[in-house]
């Protein structure tokens, strides 16, 4: 080996040593206050409502901050880039995702979350009080309306050997064991109104019916050693419920959308979604998806097949069979037919249709015609005045028109096209009113009333169209 | 002896800014082998939202190997040490002041006039600082004249 390459490897490897070494004691300063002005931030804290002051020992709880933005408005949740610590000397551990799990002992303990330059601190007292039963079903008084869910924070008592006792939240450790037993408050019978359902450590009431229940919460008391019942807890489930329609899942506008009919051919799959219309205690009304928590059936099962997504907010359905048809019926409340009390916990979807009684206020139906065709609507296309509109693009036009004709036509999966302007089928849904209105008795036209955009919906066996004419 | 304009990118894994510089350069040049000393000085500060970043001075002591001595568009092999120092300030926290010392490398590209040999169009890019969390990349454009 010569002379020039070894003094060349001599100060090639002097200089990759010099490169390794870096003043990260003095980056970290400047990096932090990146990670801060990254995402605009002026302060960090935990959520309200999300820390407690007490814990129990061996359980755990998850820790999540928000920041502040520097409008000082805005709040952001934050889940990447945190230091969590604890005190000094601490027994108790948290993990970087912000999972405290709490020691063996009593102790106290200071939570630090830290965010870039940013941090905020939060007190919690590990407690070697044990569980003993549920006293409360949450902290303040539940309001739920029939088939709407409301998360809920069950109390706990818990005695320390001295026999005082701590009343607080119960912890995660537990809420999982608990067996809810819910019953109709006029007859003291299982009830089929409500179900509570705990799914990674948060526990929601669902209310499937408008009435009155006694809710009780059954749990191993460590403390005692035994199973203890709590007490009643008299809850109830309010109605509210102004109208329930059906729409097309696809559907964002939930005030606006409509559905009594749509085609799909076999082995196609259409979602639909239960919009419930609530009454709010100061006056205004609630558009809401509800299909988790209402009861689904169907009149020809053979024809399709239905069923809940995975997150039941939308109920598919599976055409089977050409050139027949499934009525898709949906109820909040009390339906005519038998429900078992699996269907309850895992979403009501029957193989026969859903009815409700004749007078009975607390069930209201809907109900929507699936047709299984040979061919299906793959595109709807729509002229103003004789002009092409795109869908949800404005259309500006150069003169004030007296009237707006729309013309529909209709492309289908066989490669057919058809005018379907006058078909009954077609919804036109006029969504600027004091802009123009509807000619009675003529789908599809308007008359001019003054200048603006006009924006009319128009659906045809689940394609949606919106025409946005822009009238000067 | 050089003229250039520097874009600055202060690079971390959570974001960057792009402070501006202006940096004069003098230097010894010996067939393909140049060294030279940079300081460069600012004229613009960069934000990151309520974050303002400036670097006030940064010097350079760098090695130039020019690979292809024989064509007309040189491309140079930089190496050397740079030290920059940099000023930041946040809403609600007191201002920051730090200076980073490290290898520098990168590569060059430079051509001379045709109607002035001796005056050279460059274009570089050089790591000046290469950290744990912290990076600091200067792009620069300018000319270079050759006496």
């Amino acid at each position: 080996m010569s002379f020039k390459s070894i003094y060349g490897f001599f100060i090639c490897s002097l200089l990759l040593i010099l490169t390794a070494c870096s003043d990260a004691d003095k980056e970290k300063e400047l990096v932090d206050l990146f990670t801060t002005a990254s995402q605009d931030l002026i302060a960090i804290d935990f959520p309200a409502g999300t820390t407690q002051d007490t814990i129990s020992i061996n359980t755990f709880v998850d820790y999540k901050i928000e920041g502040l933005k520097s409008n000082g408005i805005d709040v952001i949740p934050l889940n990447d880039n945190i230091t969590w610590s604890l005190s000094a000397g601490a027994i108790s551990t948290i993990d970087q995702n912000g999972r405290l799990s709490s020691g063996s002992v009593a102790e106290v303990v200071t939570i630090t979350a830290k965010f870039g330059i940013l941090t905020t601190t939060s007190d919690v007292f590990v407690s070697a009080a044990k569980f003993d039963r549920v006293i409360m079903l949450n902290s303040t008084p539940v309001h739920v309306n029939m088939c709407q869910a409301e998360q809920i924070e069950p109390i706990g008592s818990y005695l320390n050997d001295d026999g005082t006792e701590e009343i607080r939240p119960v912890d995660n450790t537990i809420i999982n064991t608990i067996t809810w037993i819910i019953r109709n408050q006029e007859d003291d019978t299982p009830s089929q109104r409500a179900f509570i359902k705990t799914e990674n450590d948060l526990t929601e009431l669902q209310a499937l019916e408008a009435g009155n229940v006694i809710i009780q919460a059954k749990a191993m008391s460590l403390s005692s050693g035994n199973i203890v019942t709590s007490v009643d807890f008299n809850q109830t489930l309010d109605h509210n419920l102004n109208s329930l329609k059906l729409c097309l899942r696809s559907e964002t506008d939930l005030a606006a959308c409509s559905l009594s009919n749509t085609d799909i051919t076999e082995n196609a799959v259409v979602s639909l979604m239960a919009v419930g219309n609530y009454q709010a205690t100061d006056g205004t009304t609630l558009n809401q998806n509800i299909s988790a928590y209402s009861k689904w059936g169907t009149d020809n099962n053979s024809s399709s097949t239905i069923a809940f997504s995975a997150d039941r907010q939308q109920l598919n359905v599976t055409g089977n069979t050409q050139n027949t048809t499934t009525n898709i019926t949906v109820a909040c409340g009390n339906i005519e037919q038998t429900v078992l009390d699996s269907e309850i916990e895992n979403g009501v979807v029957l193989d026969v249709p859903v009815t409700c009684a004749s007078g009975d206020i607390n069930c209201l139906p809907s109900t929507a015609a699936i047709n299984i065709v040979d061919t299906t609507v793959t595109s709807l296309d729509v002229t103003a005045n004789g002009s092409a509109l795109v869908d949800d693009t404005p259309l500006a036009l150069s003169f004030t028109p007296v009237t707006i004709i729309l013309k529909v036509t209709a492309n289908y999966s066989d490669d057919s096209s058809q005018d379907v302007t006058t078909d009954t089928n077609v919804i036109y849904n006029n969504r600027s009113v004091p802009i123009i209105i509807g000619i009675p008795a003529s789908p599809g036209e308007y008359t001019v009333l003054t200048a603006g955009e006009a924006d009319i919906q128009i659906i045809f066996q689940s394609q949606i169209f919106i025409a946005r004419i822009t009238i000067p | 002896m050089g003229l250039a304009t520097s874009l600055m990118d202060i690079r971390t894994d959570t974001g960057s800014t792009s402070p501006i510089m202006a940096d004069i350069s003098l230097g010894y040049a010996m067939d393909a082998h140049k060294i030279e000393l940079v300081v460069m000085s600012s004229i613009k500060d960069d934000n990151l939202n309520q974050l303002i970043t400036d670097i006030p001075i940064a010097s350079s002591l760098l090695y130039r190997f020019t690979a292809t001595p024989r064509n007309s568009l040189h491309l140079d092999l930089i190496l050397g040490y740079s030290q920059v120092d940099i000023e930041a300030s946040y809403v609600n926290v007191p201002g920051f002041t730090e200076s980073y010392q490290g290898v520098s490398f990168g590569f060059g590209l430079e051509e001379s006039l045709k109607s002035i040999p001796a005056l050279k169009f460059k274009i570089d890019f050089i790591q000046l600082y290469r950290g744990d969390q912290l990076t600091i990349n200067s792009y620069n454009v300018g000319f270079r004249y050759e006496f």
